[in-house]
This record gives structure tokens, sequence and C-alpha cells, in this order.
């Protein structure tokens, strides 16, 4: 890191850190509604190269499992990527291992695009079925911001689904199915039970440079064609036309607060020099642990800090049947759900439900590795089965919010200039007895479907995709960060937007509602509605 | 360590099949010996002995192999690792699993569209009625 006195930058009026979901979503819609604003955002990564994916490389299975893994400690063992700025998490207290990507766009660069939203009772929790907290606003209070993040993001999928409330029709077909999603589809109708084809946040048809998704497999590490919405696509080249101010490869090391306003920001720019950037009002989009990590850093003194991590704990079965059918073919995420046990049904042992998720299949190295035993001859023959005709079917519980679920800060401080980071997270009872619920559930699907042989895996720790609720919104400051609006009970000019917010995280993906979260949040400083 | 074990223990992870599209064993897959060679030495060591592993029968080998899996995880772990992972993208082992050397992109691939019948069942469950609450 370069020394020398502190590089001191003019005012602004908003200083943003994170350009991942929140962040951008958040920066367009103040841009758009307030030009006036002068808007800074400080990301510590890079733009994403599209000409530069694994998938154009004949090593891509390889280097999906190594510097372009989607756990950040993964690719800094493997010695990183130079796109994603990555910071070494300490997760060997963690039953899931947080997963993410640290560069413009943030972890919609390495999502799987299945965009659904909560349920209306996921807003209720405390009131409907006594557990967890109640949002302090309702599923129609965000509709008109999650119809809006529908526009931005782009959505293939088909409106009607019963689970949820209408929708508006989606501008997209959906993708198609597959032989395993039609396979499944079968299976549910036999059953009697809930599916519908997934609304993914992915091109099916080609939209000014973005091509159609042609189905090439690896949406984790990044969408050559540009058919996967991601914010560096989709918010970010509307943001920055209106005017935002995006600088890259800038760490944020410190919000400064005084007597209990945010000041402004420190940071450490792409040449390494310490930076200070004064500014009236403070948004944080670093993720569930990246705005953990930044705020216990500040000294943000609110008890609730860093507490009540939630990942939707994950699990999943897979089929083998003796058909052909696709393979690591098409978006990853992206088939069909079934959310015929997504609502509370006490008879079951457990409040809240799960979602049932018929993905699509790993790539062939992927598979090999995860055979039991792990080579041999049998290890071939499994394989054999396998490769081409199994069905993975994912499980994903709510977890509730529980304090000692927790980001914390290690002693260390690391080569960001940050201190280190820990993730502490034990499942529980109750979210241990959905998932053996749900793993009974997708069982008899495959079962239906014809499945002649049945692998469970009862804990899937590298499925760690959503970091949630470590700044909760709430009333109470002594069990909440923000308030409704975002605003720090300890700081009100210190505003979070992202996936940090959520009091509960309902059983299914949280993009869709971060993006209406943050949609909303811009609107609320503003003082003005949808 | 000589090429021979090498190629040994490396046929004794992967020894193909003789399917109707034969996998070949490691050492016909066309791999990169060299950095195989230098995972290998530690999982050599714990053979205790070559000689006898080279004229070992097949299960016996795979028995052999077994006990420094134990006794020696960590460097076994790592020369699994890189032996799948140069297997699994081998073009003649690919092309016998009936799948294409080349990467994901720029051809993608391709999924035939839905049957009309598949997607006109979803008025079946439409008419089930409304799954959310209030
Ligand atoms: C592999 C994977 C698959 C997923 N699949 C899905 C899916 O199918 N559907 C779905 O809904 N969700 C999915 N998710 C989750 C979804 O992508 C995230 O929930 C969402 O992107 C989080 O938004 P966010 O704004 O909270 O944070 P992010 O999008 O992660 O953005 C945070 C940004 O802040 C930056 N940052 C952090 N700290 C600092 C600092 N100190 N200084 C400067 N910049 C900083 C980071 O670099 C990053 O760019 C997936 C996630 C992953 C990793
Ligand atoms: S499958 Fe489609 S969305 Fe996914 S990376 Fe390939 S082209 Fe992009």
């Amino acid at each position: 890191m370069a020394s020398g006195r502190q590089v001191r930058c003019d005012p602004v009026d908003v200083a943003i850190v994170g350009a991942g979901l929140g962040g951008a979503a958040f920066a367009w819609r103040l841009a758009s509604r307030a030009p006036h604003l002068h808007i800074v955002c400080f990301e510590r990564g890079d733009w994403l190269d599209r000409t530069d994916l694994p998938a154009q490389k004949p090593d891509w299975q390889r280097l999906a499992l190594g510097s372009w893994a989607t756990s950040p400690n993964l690719r800094l063992q493997a010695g990183g990527n130079g796109v994603s700025a990555d910071y070494p998490i300490d997760d060997s207290g963690s039953e899931f291992k947080p997963l993410m990507w640290n560069g413009v766009g943030g972890s919609t660069i390495n999502w799987a695009a299945h965009f659904p939203r909560l349920h209306p009772s996921d807003f209720r929790t405390r009131t409907l079925d006594g557990v967890g907290d109640d949002w302090p606003f309702s599923y129609s209070d965000l509709e008109p911001y999650y119809d809006l993040n529908d526009e931005m993001f782009g959505v293939a999928g088909i409106a009607g689904d019963p689970a949820y409330p209408p929708k508006r029709s989606r501008r997209m077909q959906p993708l198609p199915l597959g032989r395993g999603g039609a396979k499944a589809a079968r299976a549910f109708d036999e059953l009697g039970w809930h599916w519908w084809p997934v609304d993914a946040a992915i091109n099916t048809v080609a939209e000014g440079a973005r091509q159609a998704c042609n189905y090439c497999g690896p949406c984790q590490q990044g969408c050559a064609t540009g058919a996967k919405s991601s914010t560096d696509l989709t918010y970010w080249p509307r943001a920055l036309a209106h005017g935002v101010d995006l600088r890259t490869n800038c760490i944020v090391q410190e919000i400064v607060l005084e007597g209990g306003l945010a000041k402004g920001i420190r940071y450490r720019d792409g040449e390494g020099r310490a930076c200070w950037q004064p500014a009236s009002t403070v948004v944080v989009a670093g993720n569930g642990i990246g705005t953990a990590r930044l705020l216990l850093a500040s000294g943000l003194p609110s008890p609730a800090l860093g507490r009540n991590l939630m990942f939707h704990p994950a699990a999943y079965v897979r089929g083998m049947f003796a058909e052909e059918l696709d393979g690591p073919v098409g978006p990853v995420g992206c088939a069909l759900y079934s959310h015929e046990f997504y609502e509370t049904d006490e008879t079951r042992g457990f409040k809240r439900g799960i979602h049932l998720q018929v993905t699509r299949e790993n790539p062939l190295l992927v598979q090999a590795l995860r055979l039991e035993p792990g080579w041999g001859a049998e290890a071939q023959r499994l394989l054999r089965e396998e490769f081409r005709h199994s069905m993975a079917v994912l499980v994903l519980a709510e977890d509730l919010p529980e304090p000692h679920n927790r980001v914390t800060l290690t002693g260390a401080t690391e080569a960001d200039g940050l201190p280190g980071v820990r993730v502490e997270y034990a499942l529980s009872r109750e979210a241990r007895r959905a998932l053996d619920f749900g793993l009974a559930r997708a069982e008899e699907m495959l079962r239906a479907a014809g499945a002649h042989r049945i692998v469970r895996v009862p804990l899937a720790p590298y499925t760690g995709w959503h970091l949630l609720g470590t700044a909760r919104m709430g009333s109470d400051p002594t069990t909440s960060v923000t308030n409704a609006t975002g605003c720090c009970h300890d700081a009100p000019n210190l505003i979070v937007v992202d996936g940090s917010l959520f009091p509960t995280v309902g059983a299914c993906n949280p993009g869709a509602t971060i993006g209406a979260l943050a949609l909303k949040m811009a609107d609320a400083l503003l003082g003005e509605k949808p | 360590m000589k090429r021979a074990v090498l190629l040994a223990i490396l046929d004794t992870m992967l020894p193909g099949d003789d399917g109707e599209s034969p996998l070949p064993r490691a050492s016909e897959a066309g791999l990169d010996l060299a950095k195989l060679e230098r995972l290998a030495a530690p999982v050599a060591a714990g053979l205790g002995g070559v000689d006898a592993f080279l004229l070992a029968a097949p299960a016996d080998r795979v028995a052999k192999l077994r006990i420094v899996e134990l006794n020696a995880a960590p460097a076994f772990k790592a020369l699994l690792a890189e032996a799948l992972a140069s297997y699994y993208e081998s073009p003649p082992v690919l092309a016998a699993l009936g799948w294409r050397a080349a990467p994901p992109q720029p051809h993608g691939h391709a999924l035939a569209p839905d049957d009309a019948g598949i997607l006109g069942a979803l008025e079946k469950v439409r008419s089930r009625g409304r799954l959310w609450r209030t």
C-alpha cells in the first residue's frame, strides 16, 4: 500500500459502499429520481470481462472449483481471479460456507438467477405463526418495487402461479424445462402437488447486446452471453447514464461516525492510497457479511449488528433414471419449483415451510468428485450410471433469526486493511426437521418420476448463497439495527440497503426481494412513493 | 519415481471400463503426467514398496492404495483431485461418456422446447386454487 498523505475528496451527497444487487438498484433509483444529487459508489472489485470467462476455456471445470469457485475462500486458495476482490472468511464455525462475488454486480455475477419473490405470509411470521418477527411492512407495500425490479432485471417465466398473488405477465417466455424438468412436472402432477416453471432473471430472447441463453450451463462462473441478468448489465449502465460516479477497486475501510451521525468514509483506492470521502449520507450494501464486517469495524454500537445471520439451510436429493436426461445443460438453478409445502402446516411437526427446486445437473467433474467411493472401478460405474441420468432436487428451508448465528470480527487485520471476519452458524432443530421433511417429499417425487436409485445429501455445506439478516430492520434498537427505511437506529444518515436488512427470510431465494427493498429505501430517502 | 509406478497408481484410481464406448484407463487417457508425478511421490512412498505394488494383482493394488488413503489422507486427496480433474477433462474420456470436448461457450448446448402438454398441465395446478396466505 502506498504511504503518504490522505487524499481528500470533495464532499458528496451520497456515498454508497458496494456495487452489488442492493447498491446498484439503490444508486439507479436515487439518481433517476434526484438528478441533482452527487452520488458516488465504491466497489472493492472490478468489472467483469465477458470475453475471458471459464466457460470459454478447456479447463473450465477445474476453474469452477478453483479460482472461479463460488466460495471466496476457495478462490483465494487458488490464487484469486483478479476480478473479484475477495477477503478470507473464517467459516470453520459455520455449517454453511458463505458464497459471494466481490466485484461490480456483486453476487449477481455468480448467482443462478432463480428469481422468486417471498410470499405475503413471509412478512408476518410472528402474527401468523408465532415465530420470528414481522417485517415493518407488507408484501403489498413492496409489490410495486417487486414489479419495477422485475422490469429492470427482465424476467422469463409464466404468470398465474397460484402460490403467489397475481403478478404482471412475464416479459419473456420461460426457460425450457428440459427432459428432467418435464419428468419432474409429470411426477408433481401425479402426486397432485403444486409445481411451476421458475421465474428466471435470464433472457430467453436476445435484448440489445445481450444474447438469449444458449443453455451452456455454468451460470455460477459468470455468463458469457450476457443472457443472465446481473446488475453490471441491468442497473449499472442506467445508473452511470444518470451520472452516478462508480469507483472500482476501492476498498472501504471505515465509516466515520461522530456524534451519532455518519460523516463519510475512509477508503483505499486502486493505487493503495488512503482516501477520505465526506458525505451527507452513507449507504451500505456490502452483503450480509461485508456490511456487518464494515459496520462492526466502524464501531456502530448496535447490539443486534452481525447477529441473526440466516442462510436458508439447504439439502439435496438426487434420483437416478434409466432414461437419458439432459445432464449439465441449461441454467443450473432454473427449471421448476414446488411450493406445495411452503406455507405452515403444524401437523408436519415444524412451523414455516420448505421450497423444492428441480435444478439442472452439475458439470461432470463435480459429479465425479461427489461420489462415494471416490475412486476405483465402482466410482466409475456409478458415474456412468449418473452422468446424464440423474435429477437433483434442492430443498431450502426457512431458518429463523437466532442471535447466536452471527458475523463477528477476528483479532487479525487482513490484507485488505479491514479486520478479519468470522461466521458462526448452527442449524436449529426446527430447520433440521423442515429439511428432513423436504428431503422425504423430494424423494417421494423422484420415486414417482421413476428414479431407481436415490442419494440423499442431508446437509450441503457449500450452499451459503444467501447472506441475510445481520443488520435487520425493526423498531426495537436492542433487537434490530435499522428502522423500516434502512436508517441505522444509532446513526440515522447511515442506511443499509442489502440482504442484511431481512428480519426473516422465507424459504426461497432473496434476490428479487433485495432489489425491491433497495428501490424502496431509495424512495424513502427522498420521501417519495413508487 | 518410476513412470510405471505413477501409471499403476493412476490406473488403480481410474481403471476405465469396457462399456459400449469404453472409458480408457488413466494411462491411456492422454493425461499430462508431470504434475501428477509430483503429487504421486508421497503416495508412492506410503505403498510399502513400489515393486510389490507393481507386481500385485488389481484387487491388492486397491487394498494397498486404500491404506495410503487412510494414512496419508492429504497427499492422497491432492493426487486424487488432480487425477480426476485431468481425467474428466480429457477428450477421449468425454467422448466415451458421450460428451463433447469443446468448452460450454461459444456454442452452448441444445435444450428441446417443452411440449405443449406439459405447460398445459399448469391449468390443473391453477385449478387446485391459491396456496398463499395473507
Ligand atoms: C453462487 C451464488 C448463487 C446464487 N443464486 C441465487 C439465485 O438463484 N437467486 C437469488 O435470488 N439469489 C441467489 N444468490 C444470492 C444473491 O446473489 C445475493 O443474495 C445478492 O446478490 C445479495 O445482494 P447484496 O446487495 O446483499 O450483496 P452483493 O450482491 O453480494 O453485493 C455486495 C457488494 O459489496 C462489495 N463490498 C463489500 N464490502 C466492501 C467494502 N468494504 N468496500 C467496497 N465494496 C465492498 C462487494 O464487493 C460486492 O460487490 C446467489 C448467490 C451466489 C453467491
Ligand atoms: S446457461 Fe444461459 S444464463 Fe447460464 S451462463 Fe449459460 S448462457 Fe448464461
